[in-house]
């Protein structure tokens, strides 16, 4: 068993320094090419000079609803935009339901995405139009506003607004073409807060698709600003205007770029509420068979997936898995999303979860030419509150009425014959971590299509991962593993680059923990294939771990342990490890099959919000709810093709 | 560009176009051409397209049914005490509020503003340096790397190839950077420090760390000039939560609220 935790030179090492060995002088070097010895990767000195691949994740989070989605207002949401986009960098705000609330940290990007929805009104400018000019009022306010009295006007028109008299030759009617709506709203105040460098705002909409309770819902996120999003409204999924119909939005999509010359991506969530057509394999949700046109058209707007978020943890299925005792995490498998869930039976699973996907697009690809999931993955919240919140000792519910109370926790949240999720069953999850090269939207938007991101249920674990055929140790014995992560391999969410012998991949995998939250207990590597007669395969390795522990006779690693204390609601790092890593080679690599790879990094058990909640409130942990929770990071995957 | 916002109460009589005279227990429906405008407009804005005839036929006749059941629930009274209703139209109220209080700020009003709130626009101190660190050490054989380093006893290359996975150096770190990756304790700690040589041990959850500190810069309030567009988004923001409560309040004189007493179990 290959396995690394730190680095087996690291104790030696250690020893030797510390007992004062004596270290010869280096020569002064004749030039500086004799510097960099052939083991190092850098093409200047300073491996930093000239870096053009991107250093770290920035998080975030790419599916938020504010007060503006028609259904946070129903639930009480009144945060607006401007107020999601302050919180997510770090400003301290209140709640709608009256909580101050901040973030532990600030994001680095939001994406705010109300669902679509056209009922709006005006805001119509006075900017010197001359149908305002032409009104003695209106004229008046516009030369006060020139002078600078834009503020005394207001308040007078307030004034007039509260008793009725406002001008109605000031007033514009809905239907003329000065009318503008919600739409507008956000995408302003996404240019307002986006702030190349420091804090990037994302124009998004999400197009809710529910057929019949199903859940087919997408977000759009757009690479461009206002003067790109607003040449159109979003796509609606209620005829005449729109289409349920995934298919209708990809032409959407491809029309919205041909007419702005812009650039859009969508990707699912919830495929665990779908009641199996998240993911088709034969047919979709209208008896449609899958064809060349519905695989390639899928890949090319859908090039993620948001894997986990409040409503359910997507990655795996025990039914699915059952050889994976991780796989059972924050599941929500009771029906789809109707008002009384159609009950959900096993045959639909497969439709739902982001790793049988990934199997059943390498058969499709076989059979179609194309892998309609090959996807990345990302977290996000799915929040209705306005408020971007995946912090277990943080977590502001899925909506205004699921704000911390001690009654949240018993709301019944979904119920039919099959069970109720209560409100203690909401997820604290999830994050997206995007690696860009900078913090703009061009550089967040271009690593999300090539797919370098990877998932988080709440916790900022650093991870990275990538694929060659060569990599070795040595490869890790350096603090920037990276370099040879890039020079020799790809990284997630890209393909293993062609193969010049008979040689099993090799993968480079290391980890940090999140500085406020749980050490690591391990890192996985899951293995999805396909195999001559179309059927489809997996497998969990367990590649590095902490502590000595070593694999049972079922081949399984024993639990890290567990520290929580329920009764203060607190944990101690006195198991797990701060940093896990290793050079990883398929001992099963069979190179006619079709492979992906991806990794699966585990914290220690530490409490869930619904542990802390209890505290807080001195009320007891709800019947079923778990105590402890191990937030996890899910790798986008590299594949292998033939 | 000078941008004012006004908004107009035009929803609240988007139904009298509709004109609903009573002609013998038939009640008029018409669809005025401006409506049919609308849709088709609305239609081409979503659907990247003009609706073709057949199409606008369906716009209307899906305008009518909606139109006759909107009409019909109002009659028995649907929407009284619908939650949604009540609260999707408090919802526009607040968009309506908003888009009255929103204006354009005067220089001297975001001068003003920038001044009296110089923590909300000041940059975020940052920070170069390089460090080694041990995962499982003690403070003493911290402290005896630390003099070797600074004796140059051991080369900083040999020294950090022991450490681990950490990236060796930071260049311009940001803080909120340090305390996302190192924690809050460490980056406290080492912006505290002064530029220098070898000194440490400073702790993070990744163990006692020796830095050696190249550039501290702290955060300055920029001039006006260079983010006039963060302070007027700032100052709107403002302005427009101030408003909305002058508004409310306003609206809240022209009510005498009266709570019925009720008794409260305390628990």
């Amino acid at each position: 068993m290959k396995f690394v935790v730190r680095f087996a030179a690291s104790a030696a090492w250690l020893a030797c320094l510390l007992a004062g060995t004596a270290y010869a002088q280096l020569p002064p070097p004749e030039s500086p090419d004799q510097l960099l010895s052939s083991g190092y990767r850098g093409t200047s000195y300073s491996p930093y000079a000239g870096r053009d691949f991107p250093s770290r994740p920035l998080w975030g989070d790419t599916h938020l609803h504010t007060g503006n989605s028609f259904d946070a207002g129903a639930f009480g949401a009144t945060l607006k935009p401007e107020d999601a986009f302050q919180f997510a960098r770090g400003d301290e705000v209140v709640s709608s339901s009256g909580i101050p609330i901040r973030l532990s940290r600030p994001l680095d990007w939001l994406a705010v995405t109300d669902h679509s929805d056209n009922v709006g009104f005006f805001p119509d400018l006075i900017a010197g139009k001359p149908n305002i000019l032409a009104d003695p009022k209106g004229k008046e306010y516009y030369d006060r506003i020139q002078a600078g009295d834009g503020v005394g006007v207001a308040y007078e028109m307030i004034g007039l607004f509260a008793n009725g008299n406002f001008p109605a030759s000031l007033m514009y009617w809905p239907n003329k073409p000065e009318f503008a709506n919600v739409w507008e709203r956000s995408v302003e105040a996404a240019d307002a807060y986006n702030d190349p460098g420091h804090f990037t705002a994302f124009i998004g909409y999400e197009w809710t698709s529910l057929v019949t309770g199903n859940n087919m819902h997408r977000v759009v996120i757009y690479r461009d600003g206002a003067e790109v999003a607003l040449q159109n409204v979003p796509y609606t999924t209620y005829p005449p205007y729109g289409s349920p119909n995934p298919r209708d939005l990809w032409k959407w999509l491809a029309a919205f770029e041909e007419k702005t010359g812009g650039d859009v991506l969508a990707l699912a969530h919830n495929g665990n509420l779908a009641n199996g057509i998240m993911f088709p394999v034969e047919a979709q949700y209208d008896g449609k068979r899958l064809d060349a046109e519905y695989v390639t058209e899928r890949i090319k707007w859908e090039p993620l997936y948001e894997v986990t978020q409040i409503k359910g943890d997507g990655e795996a299925h025990p039914y699915l898995s059952p050889e994976d005792e991780f796989a059972d995490y924050e599941t929500w498998d009771i029906g789809n999303l109707d008002s009384v869930p159609t009950v959900k039976t096993d045959d639909m699973l497969a439709g739902e979860y982001a790793r049988e996907a990934l199997k059943n697009g390498l058969v499709l690809e076989d059979r179609l030419g194309t892998n309609p999931y090959k996807f990345g993955m990302v977290g996000s919240t799915d929040s209705h509150t306005g408020l971007a919140t995946a912090q277990e000792d943080n977590f502001f519910g899925k909506h205004t009425g699921a704000e911390p109370k001690p009654e949240r926790m018993g709301h019944p949240f979904l119920k039919n014959e099959k069970g109720t999720i209560f409100g203690w069953g909401m997820v604290s999850s999830g994050l997206a971590a995007v690696y860009a090269t900078d913090n703009s939207r061009e550089a967040l938007f271009d690593a999300m299509e090539r797919k370098e991101v990877y998932a988080t249920t709440g916790s900022r674990i650093f991870v990275r991962f990538f694929g060659g055929w060569d990599f070795t140790d040595l490869d890790m014995s350096s603090r920037n593993p990276a370099f040879a992560g890039y020079q020799k391999g790809v990284p997630m969410g890209a393909d293993l680059p062609g193969r010049d012998d008979n040689d099993a991949p090799t993968f480079m995998v290391f980890a940090l923990k999140d500085p406020i939250s749980g050490n690591l207990d391990r890192i996985q590597i899951i293995k999805g294939w396909a195999d001559d007669d179309g059927n489809t395969h997996e497998k969990v390795y367990d590649v590095a771990w902490s502590g000595d522990r070593v694999a049972g006779a079922d081949g399984k690693l024993p639990p890290v342990g567990n520290t929580v204390n329920t009764a203060t609601a607190s944990f101690t790092n006195t198991i797990g490890s701060a940093e896990l890593g290793t050079i990883w080679a398929d001992p099963d690599f069979d190179p006619d099959q079709r492979a992906f790879y991806y990794a699966r990094v585990i914290e220690i058990p530490t409490p869930r919000w619904s542990t802390i909640e209890a505290f807080r409130f001195d009320i007891p942990i709800p019947d079923g709810a778990p105590v402890a929770t191990q937030e996890r990071a899910y790798t986008s995957p590299i594949w292998y093709t033939p | 560009m000078l941008h004012f916002v006004l908004a107009g109460a035009a929803v609240f009589l988007l139904y009298d176009l509709v004109s609903d005279k009573d002609t013998g227990g038939v009640t008029d429906i018409i669809v005025t051409r401006g409506q049919i405008e609308h849709m088709a407009s609305l239609f081409e804005k979503t659907r990247q397209r003009a609706p073709t005839s057949e199409e606008v036929a369906g716009l209307i006749d899906n305008y009518i049914v909606e139109e006759i059941l909107y009409r019909e629930a109002k009659k028995i009274q649907l929407d009284q005490d619908d939650t949604i209703v009540r609260r999707r139209m408090r919802q526009k109220m607040e968009f309506l509020l908003d888009d009255l209080s929103m204006t354009e700020p005067s220089d001297e009003n975001l001068q003003n503003f920038l001044e009296n709130n110089p923590l909300r626009f000041v940059r975020d101190d940052s920070i170069s340096f390089e460090h080694v660190y041990l995962a499982d050490g003690s403070q003493e054989q911290a402290r005896n790397l630390l003099a070797r380093l600074r004796s140059e006893d051991i080369t900083v290359a040999d020294a950090i190839a022991g450490s681990g996975l950490l990236p060796d150096s930071f260049e311009n770190a940001s803080a909120t950077r340090i305390r996302g990756v190192l924690g809050d304790e460490f980056a406290t700690e080492i912006f505290k420090r002064e530029v220098g040589p070898w000194q440490g041990p400073i702790e993070s959850p990744f163990g006692l760390h020796l830095v050696r500190i190249e550039q501290i810069t702290r955060g300055e309030v920029p001039a006006l000039a260079d983010i006039r567009a963060v302070v007027r988004r700032e100052w709107q923001s403002d302005a427009r939560k101030a408003s909305r409560k002058v508004l409310l309040d306003q609206l809240r004189a022209k009510y005498s609220v009266q709570i019925e007493e009720i008794a409260v179990a305390d628990q």
